[in-house]
This record gives C-alpha cells, structure tokens and sequence, in this order.
C-alpha cells in the first residue's frame, strides 16, 4: 500500500511539472462553420506592459474584426516561453488542441518551432520577427515583421525636437544631448531599430550622440532597469529602448530624464518622462493571414507593410512634455515617408568610419551570418526590409557607441 | 571615483532586497535550521506584498495613501513568508524530514506559488497587475531632504535610497544586538550549535527553532516584495526574482552569520550583479560578471575553513535535525 | 532512592536498587560495565524516569520529571561527555536556561569568582570553551552546576581523561565542597580511587544492587569480590589443541590517542596456534587500540607485533595499511565491537557484505558476483542466518543476526589469526552459544584466536589463557584452566594483582 501511493504520488508530481511551464488559456467556442483555431505562443504575458502585451492587443484586434466579416477565431495562448526546448513543447501542444495556425511571437523561436513543423505539415507556422522561411525548404513556414524603422525614426524625430528644445533653452549644452539606448542583442533587428532611432533625432537635433548598452535579453527587467540608470550615470538625457519590458521608463522617470517607449504607450507609467513610443500594429497581420487562410488562400510566405498600410503606429503624444511644434513635425515626416521623399536610410545622411556607404547586402544565404546576396543599397539608400521582413542593417554608424 | 559612486549607490537598490533575504536566513540559520527555501519565500512575498497594495488600492480608489500602501505590502509579504517557513518548519522540527529536502521542495513551491498568484491577479484583472503611479512613487521614493542627498560622495551612497533599505539596516543592527546582548539571542545562538546542551539546560529548543524559522521567513519575503515594488516598477514580473532567493543564501555564508556584515556584504553583492553594465573590461564576457557574487562566496568559505577561526562558522548543527531521544 | 527499577526493552538496566547518600559525605558508585550505574544516576538528573521506585530527599517523596526538575532539587550531574556549547565563553555557558539570573555578566564574572575562590577552582570566566582543555572543561562543568544552587553533585566516571595531576586537583576540590556540606557521588570503577577520595563505596552487578561499605573499613580485594561475584558454570567445551605454534608476537606495543593520553604501554604477549587468547580488562583499559593497533588501524607509538607463518618466517605488521597486511599473505580476521558501523554496511546485504571482502577478484573495473553470493547463501544455510534474503539490508537483522554475517565473513577467508572483540556483547544465549562453538571450531583449526571479552565467566570458560589489561597495561597473564575469578577480578582493577593489602 506504501508502494502504491508512493508511486500515485510521484505520478502526480511529475504531471504537475509538466504543467508548470508557461500556461495556456483557450476562448470558448460559439459557431463553427467559419471557426478557425489558432494558436498563439509568447515569450512573455500581458504584465511586460510591452512587447506581449502589443501582440494581445494585436490579437484582440484581429478577433474584432474578422468577426465583423463572420470569421470566428478561437485562440489557443501560451505564456511565458523561454527561447529553449519548452517552446518544442508549447508548439507540440498547441498543435495537440487542433490549432491550424499556430504563431510564435519572438525572434528566437523560430530554430525550435522548426523542429515541430515536418511533425504537422498541415498546419501553418509563422514565426513573428524571424527570417528563416525562406531558406528552410518547407511551404508551411511564414514570417513576418514590419517596417518598424519608420516608427522609429519618428520617435528619433519627436526625441531629437525634445533635445534640441532644451539646448536652445540652455538646460543643456550640444554636447550633453546623449541619448542612451538599451538593446536587447546586437543583432540586425536591434542595429537597425536604433540606427534609424539615431537618424531621426539627428535630422532636428545634429549634436546629438547615442550610446548602447545590450542586456543580452528580450525580457529582462532588472538588467532593463539597471541598463538605464546605469546610461543615466554615464550622462545620457534621453531613454530609448528596445526590450520587452517598461522599467526602463520608470528608471528614467525616477532619474528626472525623458524616454521614448516600444511596443506600447509607456506614457501612463512615466507621464513626466515618456515622450511617445513606436509600436507594430500585429492586428493588421493577424487579420490578413487569417482571412486569407479562411478563404483558402496563400498566406505570403514573407509579409512586411509599413506605416502606410497602418502596420507601424506611433502611440499618442505627450503633449504635455514633448517639444513645441512636434505634433506638426510628426505629421510632415510621416507624410514624407508615405511619399517616399523621405529615405529613413539615406545614405547622404551618415557614415561609417567616415565613409559613405556605398554597398551592402542584404541575404545570409550561406549560414554564417554574413550577408552576401541581394544588394541594399541603391538609389541614394539603404533598403530596409525590401528583401525579407526581418531587419537586415548591420552597420555601425558613426556616432553611435555601443558600450558592450 | 564618479563611477564608484555611481556603482555603489546602484548596487544598494539590488543589494536591499538581497539584504532582506539574508537576514531573515540568518535569523532561521541561527537555529540551526538550514531554509533552503528562500527563492520560493522571496517570489510568494514578491506577490503576496503586491496584491496587498493593489487590491487596497482598488478598494480604496483615489484616496489610496503611499504610507498605509507600503504598511499592508509589507504586512502581506511577512505574512506570506511566515506561512510558508511555518510548513518547512512544521516537516523539519515536528516531523524531522530532511532539511535539504524540504528546503529545496519549498523553493519549488514557493516559486510556483507565488506565479501562480501573480497569474491569478493577471486573468482576473483582465491586464497587467501594476499599481498607480502615485503608489509607485511612495514606494520607491528618496525619504532622506534633499540637501543631504546633495553632499558630494556621502551624498547619494548614503542618503538617496529608499525608505526599505533604512528600514532593512535598523533591522540588520537589532538583530546584531538581539543575538549578543539579549539572553533570548544567547539561548538562540545555543540552540543553534547543540540543541541537545540547550535542551539540557532546560532552553525549550522547540520553541525557540519554530519561532526563528518562520520570523526568519517573513522578514525573506519581505524582501521579495521590495523587489517587486522598486526595481521592477510596482508591476508584476514573472521571472525577476529568479535566482535572487540563492543569492541570499550565498550571502549568508559570505556574511558569515553576522547581521552586521549583511549590511555592507549585500550591497558589494549588488554593485557586482549589475557591475557588467558599468564596468567593461575588454576581455570579460558579461557573463563572467554575473557569476562573481557566488565566485566571491566560494572564495570567503575558502579562507574561513582555512584560518579555522572557531568564531567564524556556522552554527555547529546547522542543518541537522534534533532527536530527543538520540540523548 | 528506593527500589528503583528501569528497562530497556529486554534488557533489565536497574533490579530494585535501594540507594542512598549522605549530606557532607563523598560515596562511591562502583560496579562493572553494564552494571547500571549511569542509568541509575540518569534517573536522578531527570534524563529518565524509573519504571518502578521511589525518590526522596530528606525524607520527602520528590518527582524529577526534567534535567530542570533535578536543577530545581539541587542536584546536578557532570556527564562523561560535556554539555558544552564550544564558541561560547564559560560564562555564557553557565546561565543557559537560567531565565532569573540576569544578563548583566559582570555580576555572573563575580560570583563564578567567588565559587573559584570557595573551593578551589581556577577558571577564567571569559575564556571560551574551544580555548579550554579537557580538564578545563571539566571544572566549567562542575561549576556550572554550583552556580545553579547544587548541593547534591553526580559525578560520572570523572578521571577518566585526566591526567594524574589533575585527578588530584580534582579531589581536593571534591574534599573542599564535601566540607562545606554537599553531597558528592562518584560513578567510576578505579579501586585505587575509590580508595583514596570516597567516604562509603557502594557495589551494582549486573542491574542489582549488592551493599554498601565504609571505606576505611574494605580494601580493593574485597571490592573486587562485590563487584565481579562468584563464578557461574557454562557448559562451554574445550577441547586441548595439540602441539601449538607461535603465531603473533607482541613487544612492547605503546600507543598514544590524538589527545596525548597513553592508551597502550609496553604491552607483550604471544598468540599460539590452536589457542583462544581471552582479553580481560574494564573498558577503556586499551582492548580497542590493541586490536586495532594489530590489525594497522590505530597509529602506534613504538613496539612491534610480528607475524610467524608456518615456515617460522617473520612478517612486522606495525607501519602497515591492512592492504599491505593482506597482501603479505597474512591472513588476519577482526570482528569489530562496532559491527554496524565498522565492521559492516548497514544497507547493503549479505552478498554485499561479502564482496567487502573479496572485491578485488574480479577481472578489471566489474565486480565478481557469483562467489561472494556463493559465500553468503553457504553462511545463510550453516549458520543459519534469519533473514528475508541474501540481498535484505543487514543493518535490519537482529544483533545476532549481524554477528553471525560478520563472524561467517571472517572466518570464510581461512584465516591465521582471527581477532574479535566483544563478539557475544548484546546477543541472546543461543546465538552466544554458537558464536563460542565457531570459535573453538577455528582454534582447533589452528587458528590463532584473540577474544575480547567483558564476561568473566565466559572467558574462563572458553579461553586457554587469559591476558589481563589493566590502565593500558598488562596486569597478567594466566590460565584460564586454573586461575579464579577473583584473581582475575583484581587484577583488572589493580596493576598486578596479586600484591594487595586492604
């Protein structure tokens, strides 16, 4: 009898620990004609006010309006993934509860959703941010991104009026416009987000330097934190970021400096240092590769839409705060960008080690994480995902230092 | 010298919620038990002390005070913490488990437990957990005027932090002067080095291990919470606390026991977590950096083994399991 | 104390003793290992309550239920193992648990003084107990319980790790707090002692209470009578061995333990073949370190113990590991008083056990299984071992049971010189009975047998000669054919034996 429930016990232990990685919720189901399963797996949850919480909004979103056309999406959700072998789990049990699509949400997802999907070719798989469907040889691997960099661009725009504000003021001298960056990992989609970042600050503010320190974390809100007061301390006067979480806001509020935010409106946790925050409207995604797989369509293998087709939102200004006449700079640059007058990768507009750029590829096709194929640069600029959604700008632009 | 500064005054922030960690573990190591569990402990406080201040603020809307926020945080966090040091010191001195055992099943536990409450606040709230902006503040304000902030040096190493690490250093000093000048604290430290002398002379033993065992645990908790409340933003976070539970356990041992020691011992532990963000040397991967508190650790119990001081170790039957009838 | 009665499961510690001491008087407890001494004082410090019996202090029924009821009576024990806190200084020490003294420790310095001063002992209140010697140590204990309000003080074995000089220190303290009205009880068994310090002695053997005397009116031989009684038949056969060999020869063996205390002083003797060699000494006269000494367990100061083998040639086995022993091709068995723990693995079974032995055989890094399984289901069936099986924990089976495991082990390897040491302490009489016949079975094999034993009987019983170890020393060395219980008695507790006036 000992025996027994010694055994009953350790059964009971171990499929407890099963269930404690991450946890999934599911909607209820209504009609069904029209009912599409889909699966949805993050890196975080909803209390990074940040980079999950924007794809739940997205999500939500896409649910509002493909049900307005008749289309019923049931959502399978899995939380707080990490970037190892328990996301091969969360994609085997979403595929296990019937999803049809299933969407991995962060960058590093993509080699371990790979290992599931020769296991279910009949279900879709996008990868969020990654690049790799393209190569893999597989027709049921998507990816998918947007043109961030115009978001950040004019949240660099809306950044540099600030400093340039305050120069002319005299609270601080030309020299002293640092912004301080905090990146994830020096990888391409990081490089690219704060170049363009530092571009657009520079065009209305052109003492303006930048500096970067990487956490080597999506999501990792002590070393967010930490990473900013520690800019902070080095001088910096302006808080950018491109990680998951909001402590970086609330650091830079504590410190009496201003912030531009990602992924979501940061102003209402700093409301006396957030300027904006730039953020990908997944909603807009979501929506076509759902409507098109209901219709029997192709889901583009690899999607990419800008600010133009409302995949790039800025989030609202803080009016309080933010330069004078920003409102109106904002709407001019985004107007140039939709025109195409604007190039947020000029390369009259910046040099590397003193030289302009003249050449660069864009395609890794090899492995090695060299690019060699597809030339970016023509017609006077650098193409930002023109070749693929995922960022591809690598290069190290003067006036920006990276700290480690 | 700015950037010591700079480094130290950042470390204290960390080095608080370690100092809470590590004094409650002292308080329970003093007894002679061995709670591994104080990951578990520090993530049940981290959530417990935020649902405190946040459904008071519900409750309570506006008129929510920064003063009475922080009391029931606190309140919570102690609480959660008692309770669950109250089971580990139920299994180890009632039932005479195995101390390592219990101690790593409670950190399990704990861990689980407390994600489990942050989720449950996160599905029932329909959002993110966080409280508001007002809250926030009293929370992580700078309780020392300003113009003692203001002195060069002194200034922000001393006086620019939080009202949680005033209150964790008086905290460090009573205990300090409980163990040495109280005859409660002398019967405690007896306990903790041999329970069968103390027993013979008559010291309740029992009573003695409970009572530091689950104080021990609350004050831990607490520190969990100001984790929670400080660096994380007063939002819950589902992963921060990780590993910061072993710190303190490590911190113990590099305190050497001493309450005093935890003072300046947690904030050299914090300047070293976050020291890979200030100080790049060229040829150190960051991830050198992060092991250096527990590098630092197995270097100090190093040399006390080797000087052999009988004042510097741990109380003599620390972790083992006292049987009456064994006498 | 009357008729006090206790036991430990089977074993009957205390047979309705009648026990008392006098105000202003130092008594003797006397007696045997085994005899109930310490369990008899342990009832009247509180650590255990009798069974059945009686306490009364000037004629007063009283009831000690806890070590703080016996502290509340004025009676305090100092055990032979201290109840010290080590990195506490000797003040903290003495008020643990005192909840009315108050904490100021300048006033605790003062009147620990002031004891000092009283009778005699010069401690440093402020010295920490891991600074102090064993003797030290001592005194701390001893005023620990003056500073508590004793006035009835236990003693239990006391000398036993003095050195002479401050045995005799001891006594005169002893003598100063006699004069002063307190009653002293020593627990020891050191005739000489008993002699020298005590007013009145009185005599336990085996749980029962025999009398009590004045001690100017006895001396050691009559002592030793009370203590060791008159010799019971047994019914052990012993058969002669023909012609026996010199096996082991013992010179001068001198140890010291790690705390500088002579253990073994120019001990000699000779092991024959066909012959048990009985050991006979209280405990703690240096039974343990001789064997262990023997079979390279215990580090020896100077002498020599050589090994003849059939060829008369000589092996010297002091310097070397067992290992070496073995494989100079000696083959030497020791079954350890600590069979459990040495001699053993609790946990593994009796195949297990077993491979302790012969591990070595099998070829490279595996194990041989077959022969030590082979081993242990022979010793299963011939000595009839109850167990569930040859894999159950052996560390489950009744004590007689793991002695037989441990005796059929040893014996399996063949050896030369088999040694045990309290082989029968603990077992029931059939098991005792087949322990003694696998003995004699192995002495008439030629075997050298070395038997320590604390049972007089069964040593004049079962041994051919019997070696007496008295304070590290040997005392005698006779024939157990001839010699009496009496002469064996006094020799155990007097160097010598035979010179004695009363």
């Amino acid at each position: 009898m000992k025996r027994l429930s010694l055994v009953l016990i350790v059964l009971a232990m171990v499929s407890a620990m099963v269930f404690a990685g991450g946890s999934s919720e599911s909607a209820a189901a209504t009609g069904d004609s029209n009912t599409v399963k889909v699966g949805l797996i993050c890196i975080g949850d909803e209390n990074d006010q940040g980079y999950t919480y924007n794809f739940i909004r997205g999500r939500d979103e896409a649910t509002e309006n493909l049900a307005a056309e008749g289309i019923n999406v049931e959502w399978v959700t899995i939380y707080n993934i990490g970037e190892d072998s328990s996301c091969v789990d969360a994609n085997i049990e979403a595929a296990e509860q019937g999803c049809q699509i299933i969407i991995n949400n962060s960058y590093g997802f993509e080699p371990y959703m790979l290992e599931v999907v020769d296991d279910y070719p009949e279900i879709t798989f996008i990868s969020c941010t990654s690049y790799m469907s393209w190569n893999d040889g597989r027709d049921n691997t998507h990816n998918a991104f947007a043109n961030i960099y115009e978001g950040r661009y004019i949240a660099g725009v809306v950044a540099g009026m600030k400093l340039q504000q305050m120069i002319d003021e005299g609270q601080i001298t030309p020299e002293q416009a640092v912004i301080g960056y905090v990146g994830a990992f020096p990888f391409a989609e990081v490089v690219s987000g704060y170049t363009s970042y530092f571009l657009g600050a520079r065009s209305v503010c052109p003492s303006v330097t930048m500096k970067v320190m990487y956490v080597s974390s999506w999501s990792d809100a002590t070393a967010e934190s930490d990473a900013a007061l520690a800019l902070i301390d080095q001088g910096c006067v302006l808080i950018s970021q491109h990680s998951d979480n909001t402590t970086p806001a609330t650091a830079a509020q504590s410190r009496g400096v201003f912030h531009t935010g990602y992924n979501n409106d940061m102003t209402g946790i700093a409301p006396d240092a957030s300027l904006i925050g730039t953020r990908i409207d997944w909603g807009i995604y979501f929506t076509e590769a759902i409507r098109a797989y209901v219709n029997g369509e192709e889901i583009p293998q690899d999607w990419c839409k800008g600010m133009g087709e409302g995949a790039v939102v800025m989030t609202p200004l803080n009016e309080a705060i933010a330069a004078p006449g920003t409102a109106e700079k904002i709407a001019e640059v985004e107007a140039a960008i939709a025109d195409g007058s604007l190039e947020v990768f000029d390369t009259s507009t910046f040099t590397v080690g003193g030289q302009t750029v003249t050449t660069a590829m864009a395609l890794d096709t090899d492995g090695d994480f060299t690019p060699d194929s597809v030339e970016a640069v023509h017609d006077g600029a650098f193409h930002e995902s023109e070749a693929q959604s995922a960022p591809y700008f690598t290069l190290r632009i003067d006036g920006i230092v990276e700290l480690n | 010298m700015n950037l010591l500064v700079t480094l130290i005054t950042a470390g204290v922030t960390f080095g608080t919620v370690l100092m809470y960690g590590t004094l409650g573990e002292i308080l329970t190591e003093k007894s002679g038990n061995l709670n591994l569990g104080v990951e578990g402990i520090m993530y049940m406080g981290g959530a417990f002390g935020l649902a405190g201040a946040f459904y008071y603020e519900k409750a309570v809307g506006a008129a929510a005070s920064g003063p009475v926020a922080i009391v029931l945080a606190l309140l919570a966090a102690f609480v959660a913490g008692c309770a669950a040091s109250a089971i580990y010191s139920f299994l180890t001195i009632t039932l005479r488990t195995n101390q390592n055992v219990t101690g790593l099943a409670l950190s399990i536990f704990g861990t689980g437990v407390g994600q489990f409450v942050g989720e449950f606040m996160r599905l029932s709230e329909g959002g993110y957990v966080a409280l508001s902006n007002h809250l926030k503040d009293s929370f992580a304000a700078a309780i020392m005027p300003d113009f003692l902030q203001g002195i060069p040096v002194i200034g922000p190493i001393l006086f620019s932090h939080t009202v949680f690490f005033y209150m964790a250093v008086v905290l460090a000093v009573l205990m300090h002067l409980y163990f040495t000048r109280t005859r409660s604290g002398l019967y405690l430290r007896a306990v903790g080095e041999s329970p069968a002398t103390s027993d013979a002379a008559g010291i309740n033993t029992t009573r003695y291990k409970y009572l530091a065992t689950i104080i021990g645990g609350g004050i831990s908790a607490i520190g969990g919470m100001v984790y929670i409340v400080t660096t994380a933003g007063c939002v819950w976070n589902h992963e921060g606390l990780s590993g910061v539970g072993w710190l303190a356990v490590a911190l113990v041992i590099f305190c050497i026991w001493r309450p005093l020691n935890a003072i300046w011992g947690s904030v050299i532990f914090g300047a070293m977590m976050i020291m890979y963000l200030r100080v790049s040397l060229p040829f150190m991967p960051q991830q050198l950096y992060k092991i250096l508190p527990y590098v630092v650790t197995v270097i100090v119990l190093i040399f006390t083994s080797m000087r052999n001081s009988r004042d510097k170790q741990p109380p003599a039957s620390l972790g083992v399991n006292y049987f009456r009838e064994e006498r | 104390m009357l008729g006090i009665t206790k036991s430990f499961g089977q074993v009957l510690a205390n047979d309705h003793i009648d026990f008392s001491v006098r105000w202003g008087e130092i008594l003797a407890l006397l007696g045997e290992n085994g005899s109930g001494k310490t369990t008899l004082m342990n009832m009247l410090s509180g650590i255990y309550q009798p069974d059945e019996g009686r306490i009364l202090e000037d004629g007063q029924e009283i009831y000690i239920r806890s070590p703080k009821d016996a502290y509340e009576h004025g009676i305090g024990m100092i055990h032979q193992h201290y109840k010290l806190i080590e990195v506490f200084t000797a003040a903290q020490n003495m008020i643990l648990g005192l909840d009315d003294v108050k904490m100021d420790m300048r006033q605790v310095d003062a009147r620990v003084r002031e004891i000092c001063e009283r009778y005699g002992f010069e401690i440093d209140p402020s010295m920490k107990v891991y600074d102090m010697s064993v003797s030290q140590k001592q005194t701390v204990e001893i005023v620990k319980v003056l500073f508590r309000g004793a006035n009835i003080l236990v003693l239990d074995e006391p000398t036993a790790v003095l050195t002479p000089q401050e045995t005799v220190k001891l006594f005169k303290v002893l003598r100063n707090m006699k004069e002063d009205g307190k009653a002293i009880v020593i627990i020891t068994h050191k005739l000489n002692e008993v002699m020298e310090v005590s007013d009145r002695v009185s005599v336990l053997r085996k749980g029962q209470y025999i009398g009590t005397v004045e001690t100017s009116r006895t001396n050691p031989q009559a002592l030793t009578d009370m203590m060791v009684g008159h010799a019971v038949s047994l019914n052990i056969d012993r058969p002669r061995y023909d012609n026996p060999q010199t096996r082991l020869v013992v010179e001068g063996l001198t140890c010291v333990d790690e705390e500088g205390i002579t253990r073994l002083e120019d001990v000699s003797f000779t092991a024959n073949t066909g012959e048990i060699l009985g050991v006979a000494g209280i405990s703690g006269s240096g039974q343990k370190e001789l064997l262990e000494a023997m079979t390279g367990l215990y580090p020896v100061k100077a002498g020599s113990v050589r090994f003849l083998n059939d060829k008369g040639e000589e092996v010297e086995l002091i310097g070397k590991t067992p290992m070496q022993i073995r494989r100079t091709g000696v083959g030497m068995a020791f079954v350890p008083e600590d069979r459990l723990g040495m001699g053993l693995v609790g946990s593994m079974g009796m195949t297990g056990n077993m491979m302790l032995r012969s591990w070595r055989n099998g070829r490279g890094a595996l194990l041989k299984r077959k022969d030590p399984q082979a081993l242990a289901d022979r010793i299963l069936e011939e000595l009839e071992v109850v167990t569930p099986g040859t894999e159950y924990p052996v560390r489950r089976l009744s004590g007689g049971n793991v002695q037989k495991v441990l005796v059929g082990r040893e014996i399996a390897i063949q050896p030369s010189v088999l040694l045990t040491a309290y082989a029968v302490r603990g077992l029931d009489i059939n098991t005792s009975y087949t322990i003694y016949r696998l003995l004699t079975e192995q002495k008439m094999k030629g075997v050298a047998v070395v038997y320590v034993g604390e049972d007089l009987d069964v040593l004049l019983e079962l041994a051919d000669r019997i070696l007496v170890l008295c304070g590290g020393r040997v005392s005698g060395i006779v024939d157990a054919r001839t010699t009496t219980k009496e002469e064996i008695g006094l020799m155990m507790t007097h160097l010598g034996g035979k010179e004695v006036n009363g």
